[in-house]
């Protein structure tokens, strides 16, 4: 039976057995898949550095139609994620954040090519250095936008008339973004600067963006609270990279 | 056909060992019955005393049976250079060389954000200790060649540096006795940055 071929990424790894790797990709073709990576550990694998998470690659999967677990054929690296991951500490505490993310929102077997083209955009832009917190709170707003779970910024959740320009008043209960009269807000209100960086956000391709830092600190915690509603748990390389940034600091 | 539930027992033990599959985990059952009470009580024996008086060196956190290892209490060693690794079984790999003839520090384990290992997770404290009590010239980060073991790396550096002490990384790249042709970018690009003069 010929394999699968598609382009991936790559977002998890985990040992299997003595000399395998459990291998969780993000592919075009299948959305994400579950991969058997036999002899992937010690030094003599063919998979060299192909495998280390985020590393752009063009794999060969066998396995029945409507299989769990694909073995791994070739992987030949694309792009790896390596440099990028290089370029410090912070950086490489957040491409790992950004592929658990990826994990957390990607569908399983399900193509989105939308998905798999945001991830690849953000992580090239991360390679050629763009400001990593404005890439975490763009791969954020986008796959939750994507999932359908972020607010309308134009529009009133609970009367749908449009939103005067100016800052945002979130609505716990409605979930979105509302108006004077709908009012008032009982989640945090996004200032001027903040709704202009979601809406450059939107309109604009990842390597073009660059966040004010007072809206990288309103978004973070403002994405952060949607995500953990979505996913009802927390995303592990968030805990982390916040706990090395005290340590360090 | 079901085995005796103490031989289903050992079996399912057995397989819980790292390259022991259903089959060899039979045969070493059977091949356990066919000898004598003495062998079965001498394995079960060693098995059983190899937690007792086990434990992690005071100093560097190697496996030891005394308070502090062999490698931190030999007198031939300096206490000038520190190498950092993940495992314990990594000392060995070094020692193997025979040529690094200072301490060691083992982390258990690197940065693994996706597996929630932290800080926290890791043994680094200590090494942080002995660093600030002085007397270290030089800590070799020598972590994985991965990008977690990359990231421990410049994790640690971080925290060193400001004490004073000189940071340095093993070199990554080119496998000997292997073929460049074969070697991706990652591993070519690594190597040629840790490049040296002749
Ligand atoms: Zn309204
Ligand atoms: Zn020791």
């Amino acid at each position: 039976m010929p394999p699968i071929a598609s382009d991936a990424l790559v977002l998890k790894t985990s040992k299997l057995g003595e000399t395998s790797k459990l291998v969780i990709l993000l592919t075009r073709e299948r959305g994400k898949v579950r991969a058997v990576a036999k002899g992937a550990r010690g030094t003599r694998s063919r998979y060299q550095s192909a495998l280390e998470p985020l590393s752009e690659v063009r794999v060969g999967l066998y396995g029945r139609q409507g299989t769990e677990l694909f073995r791994l054929g070739q992987c030949d690296l694309v792009r790896s994620a390596f440099p990028a991951g290089g370029r410090g500490l912070e950086t490489s505490l957040t491409l790992s954040y950004f592929a658990e993310l990826l994990d957390a929102f990607a569908q399983e077997g399900e193509a989105e090519d939308a998905v798999y083209r945001l991830a690849i955009a953000v992580v090239r832009a991360a390679e050629e250095g763009r400001d990593i917190v404005a890439l975490a709170r763009y791969l954020e707003a986008w796959l939750l936008r994507l999932a359908g779970l972020y607010p309308q910024l134009d529009r009133c959740a609970a009367c749908g008339n449009a939103l005067p320009s100016g800052p945002l008043a979130y609505h716990h209960v409605t979930h979105g973004f509302v108006c004077a009269s709908c009012g008032p807000a009982s989640g945090p209100v996004l200032q001027k600067p903040v709704r202009e960086f979601l809406r450059e956000v939107f309109a604009t391709a990842p390597s073009a963006v660059t966040t004010p830092p007072e809206a990288a600190r309103v978004l973070e915690s403002f994405h952060q609270n949607l995500i953990r509603r979505h996913l009802e748990r927390d995303l592990r390389s968030y805990r982390v990279m916040h706990d090395v940034a005290r340590g360090t600091a | 056909m079901d085995y005796p539930a103490p031989v289903q027992k050992l079996i399912d033990e057995l397989r819980r060992l790292p390259g022991i599959g259903p089959k060899s985990a039979q045969r070493i059952a059977f091949h356990l019955l066919r000898g004598t009470r003495e062998d079965a009580e001498r394995l079960g024996g060693s098995i059983s005393r190899l937690m007792d008086g086990i434990r992690l060196c005071r100093i560097c956190n190697a496996i030891t049976d005394a308070e502090t290892c062999a490698q931190c209490t030999d007198p031939g060693r300096s206490d000038r250079t520190i190498c950092v690794v993940e495992e314990p079984h990594d000392i060995l790999a070094v020692e193997r060389t025979r040529d690094f003839k200072g301490r060691y520090h083992v982390l258990h384990g690197a940065l693994s954000p996706l597996q929630g290992i932290g800080p926290d997770e890791l043994k680094a404290h200590g090494l942080i200790e002995r660093v600030r009590l002085g007397g270290v010239d030089e800590v070799i980060l020598a972590t994985s060649p991965t990008v977690e073991g990359e990231a421990t790396a410049a994790w640690l550096a971080r925290l060193l540096k400001p004490l004073g002490a000189r940071v340095t990384r093993i070199a990554m790249g080119v496998p000997v006795g292997s073929d460049l042709e074969w070697s991706d970018e990652v591993t070519i690009a690594k190597a040629l940055e840790g490049r040296r003069d002749y």
